[in-house]
Order: structure tokens, then sequence, then C-alpha cells
């Protein structure tokens, strides 16, 4: 299953993702938390183990071919439980129905990124099955403590 | 069809796409373009913003004012023969009456024209924005090396092992640029950062070097002082390659750790780890934007760092250099395009007679060979009654120069002023003529970003009402002057390619770099580029530097307070920030709601300190003064700031505050430090007070 | 057939009234308590209210009469402002093992966010 993920280390609180986000959907879905020191992009986790699919009493929540947690906003009664199961805080209400992350359909039929993904100018967010970013920053780290690079090496 | 665009906002010269649709416009990134800057085609919030520049009110028509700031429209070649009547009519009298503005926000080609409308009508009084920012890096490399430009590229800032960011917040400024130095830090780079304020750059630093505002020199006398002691510096690289190493050695002499420490109030064993980590490093950078620069030292400062580069060899390789980070997405254009006082189109000098004799074969008109004014100097010139008109294309002096009060009290002064802009602005407002122009993603041509890389932007955009582009209206106004020839000798162009061709012929630096070479290779040259089948020079000074005798010329300078020091009547330094959401003087992104929600108002950064004792809250209005003039704005207390030092973003309109000494080499203002004083004060009192200063003209 | 409520059952999480077409059951909120009423004029007799119900506090019944009950709204345990979900629904929340300390959306989405960016150091 594929989600965004987010990498803190380079999140720069630029908050480009929330300004490509909003320009395309009206309103920004994902938001970007500063703190001293640091700052984290949050939308919906997509969680494999969803509590709000659990709690919807209408089916409302569902997951689509990709895995991406989507509302039909035809069986949504906008009755709140969703927010009330969500540990990340995620749903929001516009009017009578929940909003939220849809992980950008449209694109991703195109083969394409979702736009934050797509925008965030220090890949803080990454589109990737989550092994290929553990195993992206293994690499990383293997060459920050590699003991000797080609130029250390004279006869290379 | 998606129409590849290079941004209109920083000097990083992202690309994007910008696509017609039938309910309008649609941006799209540019990830199918191998070799750009902005890697995956990402942008920050103000390239995602871009097309908020089609706002309703841009300027439609030509204007003539009736009165100040009251305007009726009028037909565009009635405004084109009043601006060519008046500028000709007061050229005859005096030529060096007149002063001109070109822009680092729009393509190399009109600002070439401009310079050229200046020259030709007999004056060097030409000048731009890079006046208040760069200036000091374009003077002071040109003293070391040889020319004043980015040495490297990018990529080179990637595969550094050391990256030393001066004075410049470049994950806010440059964000999309900054993914270079995590790429390098994602390898092991270690990361240094000299700055006063703990900004979103520092986050992401191995070594935090938080020194006082104005004290640079010092710090990098200092680390060239441990340098050359514990014997780190390249010996080879200084004897074959450098000159003024005995000279330097005695000045760094004076300025032991402790000396040093004292100074700035960065900790002597930091600046020890950070001067050995530099000379150590196999490959090393150093990034720096307005915290060197803006200084009445900006000049030497920058030469002292240019210093530190050249004995420690990392200079002239790739992976190492001199990399300024240019603010504007073409003021390094406009500054390669002779839009100074000083310098023909590529830096040729004004008062070389041999460099005057070849343009003035190549215009067939006779040059003047006297430097001529920078901009703060024109303002203050201005206030003396010594000037009589001002041609200003793409920028707004009156918020965006230090002490603006002046600016506005300069412009008032003069008897006539023309202003070419795509809104109104502070400065639109006491024009007698206002042109129309056409936003960059309205017209096309080339521009130039900072690592000397020259790329083609195309026109993706229909240009509201009678909107035209720069390059056209600066054509009309020279013909209608009575330059009608065509080609070099004249103003006769029909197209941005033909002037891109006569800047081929004369500028040698942009010799092979054409228009058809441009529109093929959407990633652009880097200049020089001496013939048009040479592929563009990424690295400078691999062999020798631009000097006369080809070498390095190191830089013995020695440290001196910012012009105006901090004492009982106002005990604060007053120092400038930036936001990533918005850029200079808000005339673009003060349009989008996008980015205006996100950017409301300048915050005042105090410490907890200072904040109890001057007993301001979070949150709260204050009252800033300085000599020059006051602001309010509310405060956030926060220990990004040093004890002593506060610090405020400028958009909004606070270079009302800031000092307009001028730097004796560069004339560049110093804008990042000065003494200010801060009380508390209700909301009632600041809304009265921004009122006031609304009504006056001078803030945002 | 009616709807019967059984309000000791009840949460007051309103998902019945949500899904009422006929307007029979209405909601106020007003200074800290919910307020729920069922107005057996307005019924059309479809029972979605019993089927959305999360907690089963509906059945269907015969005959029915005007009914309503009140239920104290909850505060954020963290910002100590009043939320849009009752003390009920928090206990319930807790029960099932939704959250252990009862945050509004917003408080939550800054715990998170801080959790996040905390765990990566």
């Amino acid at each position: 299953m594929t989600g965004i993920l987010i990498d803190p280390g380079k999140c720069i609180a630029c908050r480009a993702c929330e300004v490509a986000c909003e320009r395309e959907h009206g309103r920004s879905f994902i938001t970007v938390f500063e703190f001293e020191g640091s700052a984290v992009p949050l939308n919906c986790r997509h969680c494999e183990k969803a509590p709000c699919i659990e709690a919807c009493p209408t089916g409302a929540l569902f997951r689509d071919k990709d895995g991406a947690v989507m509302v039909d906003v035809k069986k949504c009664i906008g009755c709140d439980m969703c927010l009330l199961a969500c540990p990340f805080g995620i749903p929001e209400m516009a009017g009578k129905i929940m909003v939220k992350c849809d992980l950008c359909p449209e694109r991703r039929a195109e083969g394409k990124l979702p736009l934050c993904v797509q925008t965030c100018p220090t890949r803080a967010l990454t589109y990737e099955e989550p092994n290929e970013f553990s195993v992206r920053r293994r690499k990383s780290y293997a060459e920050r403590i590699a003991l000797r690079r080609a130029h250390d090496v004279p006869q290379l | 069809m998606r129409v590849p665009v290079v941004c209109p906002y920083c000097g990083v010269g992202c690309r994007l796409y910008i696509e017609k649709t039938p309910e309008g416009y649609r941006l799209d990134y540019a990830d199918d373009i191998p070799g750009i800057p902005n890697e995956n085609g990402s942008l920050c919030p103000k390239g995602n913003a871009v097309l908020d520049l089609l706002s309703k009110d841009r300027l439609k028509k030509p204007l003539k004012a009736k009165e100040e700031g009251k305007f009726v429209e009028v037909s565009w070649s009635d405004a084109i023969k009043e601006v060519a009547e008046r500028l000709r009519e007061i050229a005859r009298d005096d030529p060096n009456q007149l002063m001109f503005f070109g822009s680092a926000k729009t393509y190399n080609e009109p600002n070439y024209l401009i310079q050229k409308l200046a020259r030709m009508l007999g004056t060097n009084n030409i000048d731009h924005c890079a006046r208040l920012c760069h200036s000091s890096t374009v003077a002071g490399l040109k003293a070391v090396f040889g020319a004043g430009a980015m040495t490297n590229t990018y990529r080179d800032i990637e595969m550094a092992d050391v990256i030393v960011i001066w004075g410049h917040n470049y994950a806010e400024t440059h964000p999309v640029g900054f993914r270079y130095v995590l790429k390098a830090k994602e390898r092991g780079a270690k990361v240094i950062v000299v700055d006063p304020r703990y900004t979103r750059t520092a986050w992401f630093s191995d070594m935090f070097l938080q020194l006082y505002p104005g004290t640079d020199i010092a710090l990098a006398n200092g680390m060239m002082h441990v340098i050359i002691k514990h014997g780190l510096y390249d010996k080879d690289f200084v004897e074959k390659r450098t000159v003024g190493f005995s000279e330097l050695k005695k000045t760094v002499e004076k300025y032991p750790l402790k000396r040093v420490e004292e100074i700035t109030s960065v900790p002597a064993e930091l600046i020890e780890e950070a001067a050995v980590t530099f000379a150590r490093a196999e490959n090393a950078v150093i990034t720096w934007a307005m915290g060197l620069t803006q200084s009445v030292h900006g000049y030497d400062n920058v030469r002292a760092v240019a210093t530190l580069i050249a004995i420690t060899g990392h200079i002239g390789k790739p992976g190492n250099g001199a990399s300024p980070m240019r603010g504007q997405n073409n003021v390094q254009g406009a500054c390669d395009l002779g839009v100074l006082p000083n310098v023909f189109p590529g830096y040729r000098p004004v008062t070389d007679p041999e460099e005057r004799k070849a343009f003035e074969k190549f215009w067939g008109v006779q040059l003047s060979g006297d430097v001529g004014l920078t901009t703060v100097e024109a303002t203050h010139e201005a206030l003396r009654g010594r000037l009589r008109a001002y041609y200003i294309m793409g920028e707004n002096p009156v918020i965006s120069e230090a002490n603006s009060r002046n600016v506005l009290r300069a412009l008032r002064k003069l008897e006539f002023l023309v202003v070419q802009d795509i809104f109104p602005t502070e400065t639109t407002r006491l024009a007698d003529i206002v042109l129309p122009a056409t936003s960059m993603l309205e017209n096309e041509g080339s521009l130039t970003n900072t690592e000397r890389r020259v790329q083609w932007s195309f026109k993706a955009i229909e240009p509201p009402g009678e909107a035209r582009p720069d390059w056209w209206i600066v054509s009309e106004i020279g013909k209608a002057v009575g330059f009608t020839e065509s080609g070099a000798k004249g103003f006769n162009y029909t197209s941005p390619e033909e002037i891109l061709r006569e800047i081929n012929a004369i500028v040698p630096q942009y010799r092979g770099i054409t228009p058809e070479r441009l529109k093929k290779n959407l990633a652009g040259i880097h200049w020089p580029c001496p013939s048009e089948d040479h592929p563009g020079t990424r690295v400078l000074y691999t062999e020798r530097f631009l000097t006369p005798d080809g070498k390095a010329h190191l830089a013995s300078v020695e440290h001196r307070p910012p012009a105006e020091t901090p004492d009982e009547e106002y005990p604060l330094i007053l120092t400038t920030m930036r936001y990533v959401g918005h850029f200079h003087t808000l005339t673009m992104t003060g349009r989008s709601e996008l980015l205006r929600k996100r950017w409301r108002e300048p915050f005042l950064e105090v410490h907890p300190n200072d904040a109890e004792r001057f007993e301001l809250k979070d949150g709260e209005w204050a009252l800033i003064e300085t000599r020059r003039g006051r602001y309010v704005a509310r405060v956030k207390v926060t220990k990004a700031v040093k004890p002593g030092v506060v610090a405020i973003p400028w958009h909004w309109g606070a270079n009302v505050l800031t000092n307009d000494a001028l730097d004796p080499v560069s004339k560049i203002p110093d804008t990042k430090a000065c003494a200010s004083r801060v009380k508390a004060i209700s909301d009632a009192e600041a809304k009265r007070i921004l009122e006031e200063l609304r009504n006056e003209g001078v803030v945002a | 057939m009616f709807p019967n409520f059984d309000w000791e059952k009840c949460i007051g999480c309103i998902a019945c009234v949500r899904t009422c077409r006929g307007g029979a059951l209405s909601y106020t909120d007003r200074e800290g308590i919910r307020t729920i009423t069922f107005e057996p004029g307005l019924c059309d007799g479809d029972l979605l209210c019993l089927e959305v119900c999360p907690v089963g506090a509906i059945e269907p019944s015969p005959k029915s009469s005007g009914d309503s009950a009140t239920f104290p709204l909850a505060r954020c345990e963290n910002c100590g402002k009043l939320t849009d979900f009752t003390v009920k629904e928090v206990e319930w929340g807790k029960e099932r093992g939704l959250f252990d300390v009862f945050l509004c959306p917003e408080c939550r989405r800054v715990e998170s966010a801080k959790r996040i960016g905390e765990g990566f150091e």
C-alpha cells in the first residue's frame, strides 16, 4: 500500500504543499505545524487499519484500489463519528459532509504524484512504498558513516 | 498546450508550465525537463501562486496624473510622446539631470534597452535594485576574483563536503535551491550557518555561529587567523594563484579568537571548529546573501569571505566556490547587461576609453565616460534638487530602499517621474506618467539566474487591457526620442529575439547564447559562452582568475562597527528579515490570497529578556522607532534572536526605520543594522499610527 | 413503525438527527448542553435512524410520543474549549479504546505533528 510519507528532517515550513493543495481543492487538506527548530506537514495518513472507517455508521468511508481512504459524499450523513475516532484529528466538516485529503485521485489515475508531494521543494513528502522510504534512509545513513570515500583512496 | 515559463520570483530560476484551459489558466509542474534548477519541477509557495498575478487591479492603460495619485487614462501614443519629449528636452539641457532605473524583475532584452537609452541620451545615471542587495558582491568579488558572479553552480553545492551559509536564510529565501544543501547533508556534508538569528536554515546546521549584525569581518578574519596559524591553508594554491598573502597574514594576526569572540559574541571554540572544518574539507562552498552584503562595509565583508575561500583553495573546481545567492529572477541579467552606472554591458568600465570607443562605434553616438549615480545617491541628489526626471522600470523604491521616507520626498521633488509597472504601487502613486507593462508570464525573453544560467521564458498568458511588454515600451520611447534606426544604432526592434542577437554581438559572455539555442535547450546555458557551439561554463577560474594578473587578490580588511550602534536613546540593534511566502514589496505576492492568509503581517522578533526589560508581550502591538522613522508591529517573543537584537520583516514597509548610510565602494545602504527602541502600545494607538503611515504612502 | 429511544444507551452523537429526512429529529447545542428532540408528527417511519445508531439505542415500536433528552458537551482535555462531542460520546470513545485522553481535533493535529517530529529526532 502506498501513502504519503513525511520526513520531518527535511521540512522547511515553506507551506508550498498547503498552497498547492488549496489552489486545486479550494481548501488545504495538509497543514504544516511549526515548532521551535522543526516543522511537520500533516495530512490524512490513509491508515491501513483506519479508525475512521471502523467508526463510520453508513459505510461512507471506504478504501479505493490504491488503498487511499475516501469519502462517499452520497453516504456521508455528517455524524462526526470519524472526527471522534481519528487520532490525528484530520476529518473536517464542510457543511453537512466530511472532507479530507483524498490523495489526489485524478492525478493518481494519470500516474502522477499527489500535488503536495510533487511540489515539495525538499522532498519532505514522498509517495512511495514504506520500505522504499526505509531503504533510502538506510542507504543515506550508511553513506554518512562510511569510513572511506573514493577521494580518500589515491588509486581510485 | 503547456507553455514552459521561468518563475517570476527569485533567483533560483525554477521552470514551470502554464496551460490555457476553457476556465482560465492552469499551473503544471515541469518534472519532465532534465537539468533545470528545480528538480522534479518542485516549486515553493510563491511559485505555486503565480496565477494570482492575473489579479483584477493590474495596470491596463497608460495613465497621466492630474494631481498626485489621481490619474486619467491616456493613449499609448500620447504617453510615449510626452515621455520622449520630456526626456529629450532635459537631455538637451544636461543629460545628467536624468536618472534611469532598470528592473531585476524583467527580461534581459528590456534591461539592455533601458541602459542603451540612458547612455545614448548622454548619461550613465542608470542603476537598479542590485544596488540595494548584491552590489557589494558585484564589487567585492570583482576586486578579489575579477568578476562579480557566482563561481560555480547549484550542483557544486550538492557535491560539497562543507557548506557555509553566511548571512543567508537559504531555506526561506531560496527554498527550492535549499534542496541541494539537504542532498549534500544526506551524503554526510556538514552545514555551518552564520546568522544573527536562529533561522529555518539554522535548523539544519551542524554548527551555528550566532554573531551580532555587522561583525562579519571580525569573524572571517578570526577564522583566517586560525587557518593560517595552524597551517591549514592551501599553500600550493596560495603561492601559485593568489597575491597579498603576507599582508593578509599580518592583518589577521590582530584577530585572535578572544578578540573575535568579544566583537561577535560567538564562542571561540565554535569559531575554531568552524574554521578547521571549513579548511580541512575536501570540497567546500560558501553561500551568502543580504546578511553579508547589506552593510556599510558590504564591499569589505564580501572581500573577506572571498579571501577565506581563496586561501583554502576552495575555488576553481567542481564542488567548491563562492555562491552569492541573487534574490530576483533576473537581477543577474540586469547586472550582466550593464544596468549599472559604472559599466557598459559585459562589465566593461565606462571610464575605459577603449571600451567606450567600442560602444560608441556600435551604437553610433558619443558616450559619457563619467561614472553615473547609483540609486540611493540619486535619491540624495534629487532631494538636493539636482535631478529633474526619473524613468523607473519595474521597481518600488518607496518600499524597498532603506530610509524610505527620503525616497518619497525625493520623487516628489522631481519635475517628471515615469513609472512602468504591472500593478499600482506606492511608487506609481507619485508618477506623472504610469506605463502598464506585461508580467513576465505575458511576454517572452531571456533571463539569467544566480548560476549565470540564461534561460528563455515563453509567453503563456494574454496580457490584460493594453499592457505591453517592457521591450516594446522602451523601444517606442527610444524611437520617439529620435533613435529611429534599425539595428544597433537605434530602437527599431520588432521582437525580443532581435534584441538578444544584438546582445550576442556586443556582450562577449553572452556571445553564443542565441535565442535559437535557448528555445531548444530549456535548461539554459551558463555564461561565459564565447561561441554558438560552446556548451557554456559551469565552473569559473579553473586555470586563472579574471583579474589583470590572473591571480586572486586577497583582501586585508579591518573590522569596523555598523554606521549606527546602540546607545542610551536607542538601545537595540534592529535587523531585517524575510518570510518565505512573500516577495519583497508585496506588489506581486500581496495580490495572492493563498499567500496573504498564511503570512498576514510582520512580527517583530524580540528575545524574552528584552521583552521583559521593555515590557513587551507576545502578540501585542509595539512601536519601533529609529532616528529616521517609526513603525508598528506585533511582537513575537522568541529565542531566535539574541538579547539586544530585534528583527522585523521588511515587506510591509519597515524600511522607514533603516539606515541609508552607504558603503563607500558599493554604495549599498546599511540595511541590516541600525539602532532602535521599542515600547508597547495599545491596539488603538497602533491602528492610528498605521493609518498615518499608510496615508503618507510609505507602508503597504 | 416509530423509533423508540433508550436515552440511557444514547450517547448524543446525533447520527440519527443527521440522517432523518423528515425533520422529526432535531438538536440544539446551547451553553454546553445538547438537547435532542423527537417530533412524531414529522416522522415518516423509515427507521433510517435505527440503522445508523452506533450504540443500538433505537428500537422499533408501533406507537410513539414526543420525546427529548439533554447531554452535557465535553471539553478538550488540553485546551479546555467546549467541543462538538458530548461527555457520553467521549466516555464511549474511551471504552472502545479510541483514545486515553480526549483532545479536540485541533489539539490532536498539533500533538500528532509534534510526536512525528520528536520521533524523528
